[in-house]
Formats: C-alpha cells, structure tokens, sequence
C-alpha cells in the first residue's frame, strides 16, 4: 500500500510539472466547457446537465487518462527508466497502479473543474435527482478508469507505438460511450460493442442520476459498472503477467 | 464588384461572338465547367481546396512560433480547440457573445464552414463568390503575416538560441 501512495504522489507531482499535462487538467475542461456548454445550451436542464456538465467532465477525465497511461510508458521508455521500474523489488504493476491512480485522481480534479467551468460560464447548475447515486458512480468512474489505464499500460509497454495509438483511442471511445452525445444516434451493431466498454456504464449511471430511475434499475447500472471494472483489473493482471514474460523474452523495454 | 462581373461578361460575350461557335474550346469554357462547377460534388471540392489553402497559411503562421517555443502539442492542442469553439464548427457563431463573433471572422475556416453549410442546404456555390474571396484574401494575408514574423522568429531563435531545445 505504502509503494502505491508513494508512487502516485510522486506522479501527480511529476505530471503537474508538464506543461501539456496542466493543459489536459486546466484549459482543456474549460474548452470542453465552451464547446459542449454553447452546444446544449438550446437544450433542457436535464439534457444540459447530462451532456453539457457531466458528459464533457467525464471526457475531459477520459482524456487525463488516456494520454497519461500512454505516455508514461513512453517517457519512462524514452527516459530509460523503464527497465529500471521493471525489475524494482516493490513490483511493476503496484508502481502503475499507483501512477494510475494519481493520474485518475487528476481527473477527478479535471471534472470537477469542468463542472465549476460549466456553472460559472452557463450559470446553470447541476439538475440531477439522485445525488448519492450521481457520487457513487463519480467513486466507481474514478475505479473504472483506473483499471482501464492499467489494461492500456499493459499493452503500451509493449508497443512502442504509444503516440499514435493514444491519440487513435481518444475520439473513437469519446463517441461510442455516449459521453458527448445520446448512444440512440449509433448504430445497433456499435452499440452492442458499446455496453462492453465501462464508460457507458459510467453515462448509463449519470442518466439515472439526472432523470431518475426506481432500484433495480439503478443496481443493474452499479453491479454491470463494478463487474466490469473487475474484469478489467483481471485482464490487466493476467497482461502484466503475460507482457513481464514477454519483455524479458524480446528485451525491447529500452527501445525508443 | 457589380461593374467588374460586368466588364467580364462582356470580354466573355465578345470571345463567343468572335468565335466559332463548335470551337470546343469555347465550350468547354464557358458551356460546360461553368455547370458542372455548380453541382454539389464539385462545389465541396472547390470548398476542401479552400479550407486547405486558408488551413495551410494559417498553419504557415503557427510553425514560425514552433522555432522559439518546445511547447508545440500544447499549442497545437489549444488552437485546434479553439478552432473548434469560434469557427462554428459545432455549433452556430450567432450563439457566441458579439464581441467574439467578430474574432471568428479573422480565423481560418469560418467561412468555409459556412460555404459547406450552404451548400448542403441546396445554395448554389455562385452566392459564396463573396466569401470566397474573403477566405482566400485572409489566406493570402497569413502567408504575407507569417513571412514577417518568420523572419523575427529566426532572428528570436538565433539570439536565445532555443531551436534545439526540447
């Protein structure tokens, strides 16, 4: 526990060192505000609420994460200091897990700025009907995209492609998840590929929160968010494992 | 611009009189690309080339900060946002506040936007000649810009000598 704390205050220290991460955390949620603000601003508070506050916090959360995962491989590979966290005593996957875990609590920091961004620039605040429901999913987010991460670091120590990649990732998933606009607007067969990805789940959670929703549904949202995510997690054990092997087979980890 | 349009439907006129009429010069010129330029496919043409001439000279602006700065992700990042919020692209420049409407009108692709928007709407490509002149104008006025501070980026970049830094 101590390796994971340690490793994710030396992170998040690390990260707002950056200049583009203080972009990914302060500018970007504010442009994110602008664009999805002035987008749904004919809208109703529900739909407002839904896209414009909540949608757009959980992309500007999404995008923290998908460039840091990516790119903390990359820089640790580019630094040499890969190999070196690779055969640390403390382990490798507790040393990501704690970089993860600085990075998503960044991105909590990223979505509660775009939320105060919205509120302060549209003056409409949040609309929702079950905030202890609208909390628990924003804990789950936060757990979810932990483990997503780790699924991405798994396979970006692998490749050294982690720029293109990352950059591939960030749109497709912003739209089939439903952060930015209703998923009744993609196609069925996309749709079904869409319920596998935990960030629907996270919106499908939202949704509850803002319209309201009885108990079951509700407990159907959580327990597919929380099984997800637990799968997840075991994906990415079962890929750190299998990439360990794999480095210490092809030796690749200094290679830039 | 009325009595130009004019001075040149009147050469055009005398070059088909003069002529003779099966020359299929002439009509290709002036009988049949005329027509086939105000169908849809090729008007979206014409309006992808523009976007790339105005998209490029601004972009030719931009490269000249890259010599004195090791930030470029980050200034590519904020200009394509901003591009996204004030050229229209995802939603209607009349919603944004009026002092910021017109800095819309000084950045690439705003028109564009608008001439494609049109376009699809059903709005033939000869009521955009207007606005097409103005984005080749601000394209050509960022090419004329961006010599000019390359010119002093150089100069900035040999003096602090930062091209090298990452």
């Amino acid at each position: 526990m101590t390796v994971i704390i340690a490793s994710a205050i030396v992170h998040m220290k690390q990260a707002i060192a950056r200049s583009m991460f203080r972009y990914c955390l302060f500018l970007n949620p504010l442009c994110n505000a602008i664009l999805l603000g002035l987008m749904y601003s004919q809208k109703s508070n529900l739909e407002f609420t839904l896209y414009a506050v909540l949608g757009t916090s959980l992309s500007s959360f999404w995008t923290i994460i998908c460039f840091s995962s990516a790119a903390d491989i990359n820089r640790e590979r580019y630094l040499g200091t890969l190999p070196i966290l690779f055969t640390s005593p403390s382990g490798f996957k507790k040393i990501m897990f704690g970089k993860l875990l600085g990075n998503s609590l960044w991105g909590l920091v990223a979505f509660l700025l775009n939320v105060f961004f919205v509120s302060l620039l549209f003056h409409r605040f949040l609309a929702v009907k079950s905030i202890i429901l609208l909390i628990m999913v924003i804990i789950l987010a936060v757990l979810t995209f932990v483990s997503v991460g780790m699924v991405m670091c798994s396979v970006f120590t692998l490749s050294r492609s982690a720029g293109l990649l990352m950059n591939f990732i960030e749109y497709p998933l912003l739209l089939i998840t439903g952060m930015v606009f209703s998923l009744d607007y993609i196609p069925l067969y996309i749709k079904w590929f869409s319920y596998f990805l935990s960030p629907t789940w996270v919106m499908e959670g939202f949704k509850l929160a803002v319209y309201g929703g009885d108990l079951k549904e509700m407990a159907i949202v959580i327990s597919t968010l929380c099984t997800l995510t637990a799968i997840n997690f075991m994906i990415a054990y079962v890929a750190f494992i299998r990439v360990e092997d794999k480095c210490r087979i092809d030796a690749t980890l200094e290679m830039y | 611009m009325e009595r130009v349009f004019r001075f040149y439907r009147r050469i055009i006129f005398s070059y088909k009189q003069s002529s003779i009429m099966s020359d299929w010069k002439t009509y290709m010129l002036f009988d049949l690309i005329p027509p086939i330029l105000q169908t849809l496919f090729f008007s979206m043409v014409a309006v992808l080339f523009l976007s790339s001439f105005v998209a490029m000279s601004f972009g030719y602006v931009f490269s000249c900060f890259i010599l004195i700065t090791s930030e470029t992700n980050l200034v590519l990042n904020l200009v394509g946002r901003l591009l996204l919020i004030f050229t229209g692209a995802n939603f209607p420049i009349s919603k944004l506040p009026s002092f910021l409407q017109w800095f819309s009108n000084l950045l690439p692709l705003t028109r564009s936007i608008q001439i494609a928007q049109g376009l699809v709407e059903g709005t033939k490509f000869s009521k955009y000649y207007g606005l097409v002149y103005e984005e080749l104008l601000l394209g050509c006025s960022f090419i004329v810009i961006a010599i000019f501070i390359l010119k002093i980026m150089e100069r900035k970049s040999r003096t602090t000598g930062k091209m090298e830094v990452t």
